[in-house]
């Protein structure tokens, strides 16, 4: 599944951080343009020059020890001159929602004992392959910058960075004290990079890795685990696409005595679950691996009994895997379902049918993802039971565009009116009508992330033939807490103009194929003075749009528009206005010559270091 | 089949992001069509395909092998007109799911593992202790075998045809065959290669 929901204090959702700014407090926090200057970043590092109140801020730092949301240390920050230092030295939790924001050397500078540090490269829509292949967010400067500077790291969470074999193994060299790796949507390393940091760092209790591309270099990673006892708590590893030796992997879990968290791959056969599950009854988080037989076994192992292996682990609260389920065995899991709050079924493919005996006794889920294989009638059977649901994803078993699809406004209704508490939904759908919509909005008022994909591109309301305007309009309007929006289908700048005048909390925004003309993005950029991440792609928006941003880009973390109407003088406008903005032109297909009129993206984002020094070929700061 | 295909249908072990060299040569793995798509919410229509589209994911090897290895983005080759998916028209960056989902649910439907598509063996290279794994099918010859090797280990590897030259500077490609013997690869017909290959190394050109 994706972020561990208790790591919600990295999620991009919660950021309200203003910028990482060193700028004291007698100056304008706004970076309008009028030049902050750099030499206030001198200041942040004379922390020797003795002064008065020593006691004072002694009791200072001890009390800023006890803060811990970001948000609240960047108010603090801005009080005065020794709030800020006392606080840069008491910062031990480093966010980076932007790897480019800042340069490594800037932030190790201003924070000296960092424990945990988070950092997030790539944009989203890099995740679907809008953007081209070595684009950046290396972790390298990073790792290079931290290994001098935090000698004690613990804890790295890295999201969309391109990490190499070698950075792993500078990681594991430079921090005798680490503990916890979290790799999401990363790619670039391999197993050899996991093999260094399984046996060089011996305090690990957390190597997880989460939707990441591993490269398969055939070496044997899981082998280089301490022979000793381990302190592991957590071991993710489902996205990793090559075998591993299960052997060792047994050994493993069994020296592993405080392992709460396994996540298996799918080279991890159903009896191979078994045997593991029988060592490791603790377990309160269980990615199941295939699920299924492996090939040469398929008779013995439908003699396995994998119920009295589920029934054993009473713990289980997080279950997901089954990446080639073998449903003839799906009831083996019906012991840990009345506990179940969180069940990821998103790689099974199953019917109603099969879903039925299991969702039934499922009173406590809090989170499903499901494939659309369920159809209306499966997720009918979720709202009749999960009375505690918070978060649904439906994902496409077939994300194809002109086929008929096995869940529409009927599921989705259903949904609404049985989760009243839900607070998170990802549906995709070929059909949805402005009535579901609206019901949602009436029926769910908690909901805070709503992303509806109507994978039809301006596919209308299937029933009236109107715009989807009135839907995501109400959306807008009775959901007071909304702070993440996504929309599809059939959109006129009318949708956005509600967007813009009931969207006030509205942080994220995704538009894909909508609107029809500059205004649709003037009412937003005009309208959401929260907005900090906007991705737009082949929608109809051009220069005087982006213009209409100017007062509020800075406050922003990025803008992305791919194959909109932007010209390239129209971007050159925006960068020479706004000086902190790295403004980013990126051709998305290197062999064509540059002869159209627009830009193929543009991704623009603040920075208080200018330009990174590791562009591509294919990208053009302005 | 050109260079393209071959290169970018081996095992997942080699990809663009561990090769930059192969960046030149590779299909860019962005899928979104600028003014196709906006002509097609101004003419309504459907959506049509421009010259610049590119279908390759690196996890999409699924497709590759499916619909025979190769869609030029710079030409729409003849394979493009042959297989008439209606994934044909679609975007590879639309809908927004994310490359492994996607992958791993088209595997599942066309059979992924099914032997007869693939036939993945390891590659080692004298003074490399890390092999990496190639799948020989997705390639239609010796050609294109040291191709992609020469690329993957950054070296220049003789082809078979050429006068041997003994010299320190080159490598030569060796495989063992199913009785253990090490030969020079070359010696036999591609599709007896096929079927008598178990593994393969890299070797200095003056060892031979």
């Amino acid at each position: 599944m994706g972020e561990d929901p208790s790591s919600s204090q990295m999620s991009e959702d919660d950021d309200r951080s203003p910028p990482l700014d060193p700028i004291s407090s007698n100056k304008a926090r706004n970076c309008s343009g009028s030049g902050c200057p750099s030499s206030s970043s001198s200041s942040s590092t004379d922390y020797i020059i003795p002064y008065p109140d020593q006691v004072l801020e002694n009791v200072l730092e001890n009390v800023l020890c006890f803060l811990t949301a970001r948000q609240d240390r960047n108010a603090a920050s801005l009080v005065c001159k020794s709030w800020y230092r006392a606080e840069a030295l008491t910062r031990s939790e480093l966010f980076i929602g932007n790897c480019y924001a800042v340069s490594p050397r800037r932030a190790t500078d201003r924070f000296s004992r960092v424990r945990a540090v988070s950092i997030k490269g790539k944009p989203r829509f890099a995740d679907f392959n809008l953007m081209p292949a070595h684009w950046g967010a290396h972790f390298g400067p990073w790792v290079s910058a931290m290994a001098k500077a935090y000698p004690w790291l613990e804890k790295v969470y890295l999201k969309r960075m391109s990490v190499t074999d070698d950075d792993l193994a500078l990681l594991a060299e430079s921090f005798p004290g680490f503990k916890e790796l979290v790799l999401v949507c990363c790619d670039g390393f391999g197993t050899s990079g996991l093999a260094v940091v399984a046996s060089k760092c011996r305090q690990l209790r957390v190597l997880d890795l989460i939707e990441s591309e591993v490269i398969d270099d055939d070496v044997d990673w899981i082998c280089c685990f301490p022979e000793s006892q381990t302190c592991l708590e957590s071991l993710m590893f489902d996205c990793v696409e090559c075998h591993v030796n299960f052997e060792a992997l047994e050994r493993l879990v069994i020296r592993s005595p405080s392992l709460k968290k396994l996540r298996l791959n799918r080279y991890v056969s159903i009896g191979q679950l078994h045997h593991l599950m029988v060592r490791a009854p603790q377990l309160t988080h269980l990615g199941t691996g295939s699920f299924s037989s492996s090939e040469g076994n398929a008779q013995g192992d439908q003699e396995l009994d994998c119920v009295s292996a589920f029934a054993a682990c009473k713990s289980i609260v997080c279950l997901s895997g089954f990446k080639e389920i073998f449903v003839d065995q799906l009831p083996a899991i019906y012991p840990v379902c009345a506990n179940l709050t969180n069940l990821n079924f998103s790689y099974a493919n199953i019917s109603a049918e099969q879903l039925k005996p299991v969702i039934r006794n499922c009173h406590k889920l809090q989170t499903f993802w499901v494939l659309d294989s369920v159809c209306d009638e499966g997720l009918k059977a979720v709202a009749a039971t999960c009375k505690e649901l918070r978060e649904l994803r439906v994902f496409p078993v077939d994300p194809r565009e002109d086929i008929e699809g096995p869940v529409s406004e009927i599921g989705f209704q259903a949904i609404s009116e049985g989760c009243r508490k839900l607070q998170s939904i990802l549906y995709f759908c070929q059909r949805m009508t402005n009535e579901a919509v609206k019901a949602m909005s009436r029926n769910c008022p908690d909901l805070v992330v709503f992303r509806l994909c109507i994978m039809g591109r301006h596919r209308p309301d299937h029933v009236t033939g109107e715009s989807m305007d009135e839907g995501f309009g109400a959306i807008v309007m009775n959901c007071k807490k909304l702070t993440r929006l996504a929309v599809s289908g059939l959109l006129t700048d009318q949708a956005f103009s509600y967007i813009g005048q009931y969207g006030k909390l509205v942080r994220t925004l995704s538009v894909a194929f909508a609107g029809d003309s500059d205004m649709a993005l003037q009412y937003v950029l005009e309208g959401c003075p929260k907005l900090q991440k906007l991705e737009i792609r082949d929608s109809p928006f051009g220069d005087s749009a982006l213009r209409s941003g100017l007062h509020h880009y800075y406050n922003m973390r990025f803008l992305w528009m791919s194959s909109c109407l932007l010209t390239r003088q129209g971007c050159r406008d925006i960068a020479r206005a706004l000086p902190r903005l790295v403004v980013e032109v990126i051709k998305s297909d290197q062999q064509q010559v540059e002869t159209g009129e627009y830009v193929d993206i543009l991704y623009m984002y603040r920075s208080l270091d200018g330009q990174r020094d590791d562009i591509p070929k294919f990208v053009d700061i302005l | 089949m050109g260079l393209q295909a071959a290169a970018h249908s081996s095992s997942s072990s080699i990809d663009s992001s561990n090769h930059p060299d192969l960046d030149d040569l590779l299909p860019k793995p962005s899928g979104s069509s600028s003014s196709s798509s906006l002509s097609h919410k101004i003419n309504g229509g459907t959506n049509s395909r421009n010259s610049r589209r590119s279908t390759h994911t690196r996890t999409d090897l699924s497709t590759d092998l499916r619909l025979g290895l190769s869609i030029s983005p710079s030409h729409h080759s003849d394979l493009s007109s042959t297989t008439s998916s209606p994934r044909e028209e679609a975007l590879v960056s639309w809908p927004p799911i994310k490359s492994i989902l996607r992958s791993t649910l088209s595997g599942k439907s066309e059979n992924y593992h099914h032997q007869n598509s693939s036939l993945f063996v390891k590659v080692y290279m004298e003074g490399i202790p890390i092999g990496r794994k190639l799948n020989l099918f997705a390639h239609d010859g010796y050609d294109a075998l040291i191709t992609t090797l020469s690329l993957m280990f950054k070296t220049t590897i003789l082809c078979p045809d050429n006068n041997h030259v003994h010299s320190e500077k080159y490598y030569v490609l060796t495989y063992e065959d199913q009785e253990g013997d090490w030969m020079l690869v070359g010696d036999v017909p591609w599709e007896i290669f096929l079927t008598t290959v178990k593994r393969l190394k890299i070797t200095r050109a003056d060892r031979c």
